[in-house]
């Protein structure tokens, strides 16, 4: 049984003392460079932790997630700029959206074999990725959209001003976003429809034996996931300011997918982990670039076959084995 | 004949070939699923190394398509094995089966990566041309065009499948195979020797992509990449056809090859590709186990 949650006390203070280091960052940290890259981190953070609720927790396979990150980065952008809505009313719309298409997808497939539901996310992301190069009325294919608007400043008139054009500024913002994003999953996981999630995982033959409506559970871990991956996508897409279809390729699925694994499924902080080593550690050895890919590819089989639980999921295993109370 | 009569069984002979390319690494991965339980995500890779394999035997044999066709299908047969050995037999003891597939199957995303990567910087990213010495060459049947090549695409699948048949169903080894993808627990119990079968099929099912990918190397063009867009219309077919079985992978692919080049000629071009995902959505409302799927009691 994959080990889920340490306990709360131990979780709170790990996160408490995580969040003081984090939010001092830019005052050591101040190339932008690195900035950026802990920004994407960040981004992506959102989205692996998306990914792990339904594929950790409720243990089913989506490939679908990449596609919702597109779903959520067009919708936010077309809100915004076509439709000249607030990027703050934007973002939850972004969500919103993907966590609606969500359901379309999951209400047929959830009812067949978790099998058929893996094909199923991998043919709607395949057929995303075809809708967003093709129809270009609206998402202007692979031309995408240039210069889209950073989020709007927020302002508390004589008070203060918070805008968003700078990279610190933006970090705060995904900090904020992620901390809000594993608190709502710590409660949600922690919470009977948490339990509901894991029992699925576990045995779902045996959940639906003893009550538990599968369907309901899945269906909500899905839309649930798919709305932080729509929130993902739309921050992404007003960070970079540019978008296209470009930047949704399939080969970025299997890269996130790879985060969620190697950081450890299940566990709360492993996709943070998981997106951190594979975004910063090719930037940290510049000089095996070439061979990143590989050497990932190599690193998922090898976790896969040695270390299947993962990084966090070893790391959360240790203090049992020192015979520390769980 | 009249024109457009001709534009027709010209669209219906480019979409049995190209049919019969995704039949062929169906095939492949049905057998693989069958025996093993496994989806190997990682097959597009195997037949885009076929297809590799042969590219540079074609030249280094000046030219000698069909031997080179053969030796690359030989040399994958060979590194399916190795794969199935290093990779994939480990995780056959870590669970029911149930966890096994799942296992296996994101093990299997692990060397997409690793082998497209390697292949990427091995033989760069470009696109290359897999020229043969019938390149160009026709036959004009009343008006319809034949290339040399597609006649070969036609007639070795055709051979393969033949072959195929007579393995499974007529040889002691095929009746093994039947026998683990029935109930792999009592043909271990009878003295079947699962490792060996597992790696075995695996080799098959390689075998048969990097045949897929050597015929249709030729008239798509050969890259790192070519495995990755495959594998998502191989899924279709395994779909339409049902997991599982090997008379549905082939009428599914030829299915998928006819309504994409009809679709693509007759109704909307661009879209053509997004025809093979729409046909999963409606097939997966009407009648999930496919064509010829059982109805599927791992649910």
């Amino acid at each position: 049984m994959l080990k889920t949650i340490p306990t709360n006390r131990r979780t709170l203070i790990f996160s408490v003392l995580a969040a003081i280091v984090l939010i001092f960052v830019p005052v050591f940290i101040r190339s932008p460079y690195y900035l950026h890259i802990l920004i994407i981190t960040g981004i992506l953070s959102l989205l692996t932790l998306s990914l792990n609720l339904i594929l950790g927790y409720t243990g089913q396979l989506s490939m679908a997630h990449y596609a919702f990150y597109g779903i959520g980065a067009y919708t936010s952008v077309i809100l915004v700029t076509k439709i000249g809505l607030s990027f703050w009313l934007a973002l939850p719309a972004a969500g919103i959206m993907a966590a609606a298409i969500s359901f379309l997808i999951g209400i047929p497939s959830f009812r067949m074999s978790g099998i058929y539901f893996t094909i199923v996310t991998l043919a709607f992301g395949a057929l995303a990725r075809i809708v967003f190069y093709t129809w270009r009325a609206v998402t202007n294919g692979p031309d995408g959209f240039l210069g889209i608007p950073v989020p709007n400043a927020i302002r508390i008139p004589g008070i203060f001003e918070i805008s968003f054009g700078s990279k610190v500024s933006f970090f705060y913002l995904m900090l904020f976003l992620v901390g809000i994003t594993i608190v709502v999953i710590f409660n949600l996981v922690n919470s009977r429809v948490g339990d509901a999630f894991i029992a699925i995982r576990e045995d779902e033959i045996l959940a639906k034996a003893i009550g538990i409506n599968t369907l309901k559970y899945k269906l909500l871990s899905f839309a649930t996931s798919a709305f932080f991956a729509g929130i993902a996508g739309s921050l992404y897409a007003h960070y970079m300011m540019y978008i296209s279809s470009e930047a949704f390729l399939e080969a970025g699925a299997v890269k996130v997918m790879a985060m969620v694994i190697i950081g450890g499924m299940g566990t709360l902080f492993g996709p943070v982990v998981g997106a951190l080593i594979i975004t910063v550690l090719p930037e940290a050895m510049r000089f095996i670039q070439d061979y990143s890919m590989i050497i990932f590819g190599l690193i998922l089989i090898a976790i896969i076959i040695y270390m299947p639980k993962g990084i966090m999921g070893v790391i959360g295993n240790l203090s049992r084995l020192r015979g520390k109370r769980p | 004949m009249s024109e457009s009569v001709q534009m027709f069984f010209q669209y219906v002979l480019n979409g049995l070939v190209v049919g019969s390319g995704y039949t062929l690494v169906a095939l492949g991965l049905t057998i693989i699923f069958s025996v093993m339980f496994t989806v190997n995500f990682a097959h597009g890779e195997i037949y885009m190394i076929g297809a590799f394999f042969t590219y540079f035997l074609t030249k280094y044999l000046n030219g000698n398509y069909i031997l080179a066709m053969l030796l690359s299908m030989l040399a994958v047969g060979v590194l399916g094995a190795i794969i199935e050995r290093l990779v994939f037999n480990p995780l056959s003891r870590t669970g029911d089966k149930h966890t096994v597939m799942i296992n296996q199957f994101l093990v299997s995303f692990g060397l997409v990566l690793f082998l497209q990567y390697l292949a990427a910087l091995l033989w760069g990213a470009d696109a290359r041309k897999l020229t043969t010495p019938y390149d160009g060459k026709v036959l004009n049947i009343f008006g319809v065009s034949l290339t040399y090549e597609n006649l070969i695409v036609l007639f070795v699948t055709v051979v393969l499948i033949v072959l195929l048949y007579f393995l499974i169903q007529k040889t002691r080894i095929g009746m093994a195979m039947r026998a683990v993808s029935a109930d792999s627990e009592a043909a271990e119990l009878m003295g079947i020797d699962i490792k060996r079968i597992s790696m075995g099929s695996f080799a098959l099912g390689s075998i048969l992509a990097a045949a897929a990918g050597s015929l249709l190397g030729p008239i798509f063009l050969v890259a790192p990449a070519m495995g990755s867009t495959l594998m998502l219309k191989v899924f279709v077919v395994i779909i339409l056809g049902g997991m599982g079985s090997i008379g549905g992978a082939i009428a599914g692919g030829i299915i998928l090859g006819l309504t994409e080049t009809l679709g693509g000629g007759y109704f909307i071009y661009q879209y053509k590709d997004a025809i093979g995902f729409l046909m999963i959505i409606i097939v997966l409302l009407l009648r999930p186990q496919g064509l010829f799927g059982r109805i599927d009691r791992h649910a």
